[in-house]
């Protein structure tokens, strides 16, 4: 968690201040949506975060409340079958998406931009044998993987973070690829190579730098990817066994006899779910214009 | 054209093979566990050891991997898919079974996609920029955000709490009773195809885009064509070229996507086949499914990279 917290620290540090600031400050002027969705997030990273003193309740104080009681001034949000507060439980869960978010995020994008960059920089057999193994990976719809893979190594927070991740990643690749195959040709690669570079030293020096852009786009649409598929494979039965509170676990088939009693145990985690993955999206749209010179301008614009 | 499609399929060779080393390794890892959990059912009081022994062997499993890999590669190009651990079925079969029902759901979800996808990506690119445009845009946004089994859950929930109504979840065949059968699969299918609406809207936006900005728009315009004409005659069929790859290549959402629908809704198809293995531990029937999905998607692929190089003749294959 804090390694994670670091990588984002890491993306505000002074060296870039320039940078940040005036993607900070664009994005706040062209895109008000993008900034709502900006908002959302930052909101869900503090909840997440913070969630010890933010809950009334433990996530799993059973009959603290009466069961499946409605929503109330006590229980903004209601309480469970067993009694739980589910305004407490909701604030947990957004913990765990945090968690999920973006350490599924993080492994995806240092997988993808290691294969990316390798395979396109380096083309040929390299790039030939690694885009086969990835086609066939890709091959196989994810949640089916997903659930293989999960079915082996067992259900739980570590597996499924580390499952999904390396499947984002693998996907991935292909955009990381595709971005330095487009600037492969650039003369500032051939004058590094002419310099007496080594590859090691053009890949990071050279290469990763232009192509950041896409790679911190394709971070930020992870975390909302990987938060919503957390939550179906949850909500199946598969991924973060109970009392863990997932959003996509709360309204999960073993509840669902109790919902058709009480609708709102359904209706809170699906609502937060879809509220988070909009504002991730949306901030990811905002930050796919703002680093894409093409569609800078009028075109295009997103508001 | 033919030597583009003669590559491309020799270009699935290897990929077909890969993919075959995956869904296989994945079924060697079956945790002993299930072994076990078999030889205990056997039920006698007799060396448990010795019936492992004899369920590995009746398995396979106590030969060489690579062995057992040749062996199961053999076995699936015969097209026999293996057995079911508990049930004995043959999985061939099973499979057979329960297609048409996910294609029907798969098929239905396209449609009520495009529906929905086609007319609003085409008014907002129309309309750019314009307050119609920043509506449908945050629509779109909001139909990939909004998680289908949330939606499906909450119709399932709500009218029957309050309208005293609920979605049929016992399967009608089609040949049996047509039209319960379709009443059936709307709601899956609405809601299967509004997860993927949200992206192909946003795709024929942009290619719209893309088109009315070229030469012959300009000239179709200068013509003193109506508007109508323009958009739907020069525009749209240009533009929708794109679109379709872009639906070939959502279809391994659309097939995740059905999992979930299929469980919520009680549809007895592949996707709850496949929850159904996971939950009993049965992996063959796992492997299985994985590979007969896997080369399903490939071909799909390649039937849109075929139609695509059909259709638009501006591009050359080599």
């Amino acid at each position: 968690m804090a390694q994670l917290e670091g990588t984002f620290q890491e993306m505000e540090a002074p060296k870039a201040r320039s940078f940040w600031a005036d993607v900070f400050f664009r994005l706040v002027r062209e895109k008000p949506l993008g900034t709502v969705g900006g908002i959302i997030v930052l909101a869900l990273l503090i909840t997440g975060i913070c969630a010890d003193l933010l809950a009334p309740y433990g996530y799993n104080d059973i009959f603290v409340g009466p069961r499946l009681a409605a929503p109330s001034a006590a229980f903004p949000f209601g309480c469970d079958q067993l009694g739980r507060d589910l305004f407490s439980r909701i604030i947990y869960g957004a913990r765990v998406s945090v968690i999920v978010g973006l350490s599924v995020a993080g492994i995806a994008v240092a997988i993808s931009t290691a294969i990316g960059i390798v395979c396109g920089y380096l083309g040929g057999k390299v790039d030939l044998v690694g885009q086969r193994i990835v086609d066939g990976v890709m091959c196989i719809p994810g949640l089916f993987l997903m659930l293989t893979l999960i079915a082996i190594f067992g259900a739980g927070m570590l597996p499924v973070i580390l499952v999904l991740g390396v499947l984002f990643g693998l996907g991935q690749s292909r955009i990381v690829r595709g971005a330095v195959i487009g600037i492969r040709a650039n003369p500032y690669l051939e004058a590094a190579r002419a310099i007496g570079c080594n590859n090691r030293r053009i890949l990071l020096k050279h290469v990763l730098p232009n192509v950041l852009a896409p790679i911190i786009i394709l971070f930020t649409v992870t975390v909302g990817g990987a938060i919503l598929i957390e939550a179906s494979i949850s909500f199946l039965g598969f991924g973060i066994p109970p009392p863990t509170p997932t959003w996509g676990g709360m309204i999960s088939a073993e509840g669902r006899r109790y919902m058709l009693l009480a609708p709102h145990l359904a209706l809170w985690p699906g609502l937060f779910l879809a509220i988070v993955v909009w504002g991730v999206n949306m901030l990811g749209d905002a930050l796919r214009d703002l680093f894409d010179p093409r569609l800078r301008g009028g075109l295009g614009r997103y508001r | 054209m033919r030597n583009y499609i003669i590559r491309r399929l020799l270009l699935i060779i290897p990929t077909i093979l890969i993919v075959t080393i995956i869904v296989f390794c994945a079924a060697r890892f079956i945790p002993g566990s299930v072994v076990e959990l078999m030889a205990s059912q056997h039920g006698e009081a007799q060396d448990i050891e010795q019936t492992i022994r004899m369920i590995k062997h009746e398995l396979g499993l106590d030969k060489p991997i690579y062995v057992q890999y040749i062996l199961w590669l053999g076995a699936v190009f015969r097209g026999d898919l293996g057995r079911s651990l508990w049930t004995k079925q043959s999985i061939g079969e099973d499979i057979l079974q329960r297609v048409p029902i996910s294609i029907e759901l798969g098929i239905l979800a396209i449609i009520a996609a495009l529906v929905i996808a086609l007319p609003v990506g085409i008014v907002s690119a129309i309309r750019q920029d314009t307050f119609t445009d920043h509506i449908l845009r945050g629509l779109a946004i909001i139909l990939i955000s909004v998680p289908a089994f949330w939606v499906g859950t909450m119709i399932i929930v709500y009218p029957a709490k309050y309208l005293n109504w609920m979605p049929t979840v016992l399967y009608t065949p089609f040949l049996k009773d047509p039209i319960r059968n379709l009443s059936q699969f709307i709601i899956p299918s609405l809601i299967l195809g509004m997860a993927m609406s949200g992206t192909t809207m946003r795709m024929t936006r942009t290619m719209m885009l893309e088109v009315l900005r070229q030469d012959y728009i300009r000239t179709a315009w200068a013509k003193g064509l109506r508007e109508r004409v323009v958009i739907f005659r020069h525009a749209l069929k240009n533009a929708l070229i794109p679109v379709v790859t872009i639906i070939g290549m959502q279809l391994p959402i659309l097939v995740g996507g059905s999992v979930i629908i299929e469980q919520i809704f009680g549809l007895p198809g592949i996707g709850r086949y496949f929850i159904w293995a996971l939950v009993q531990r049965d992996y063959p029937i796992v492997s299985a499914i994985n590979l007969v999905i896997a080369i399903f998607v490939m071909m799909c692929n390649l039937g849109v990279d075929l139609i695509y190089a059909y259709l638009d003749p501006r591009i050359q294959y080599r």
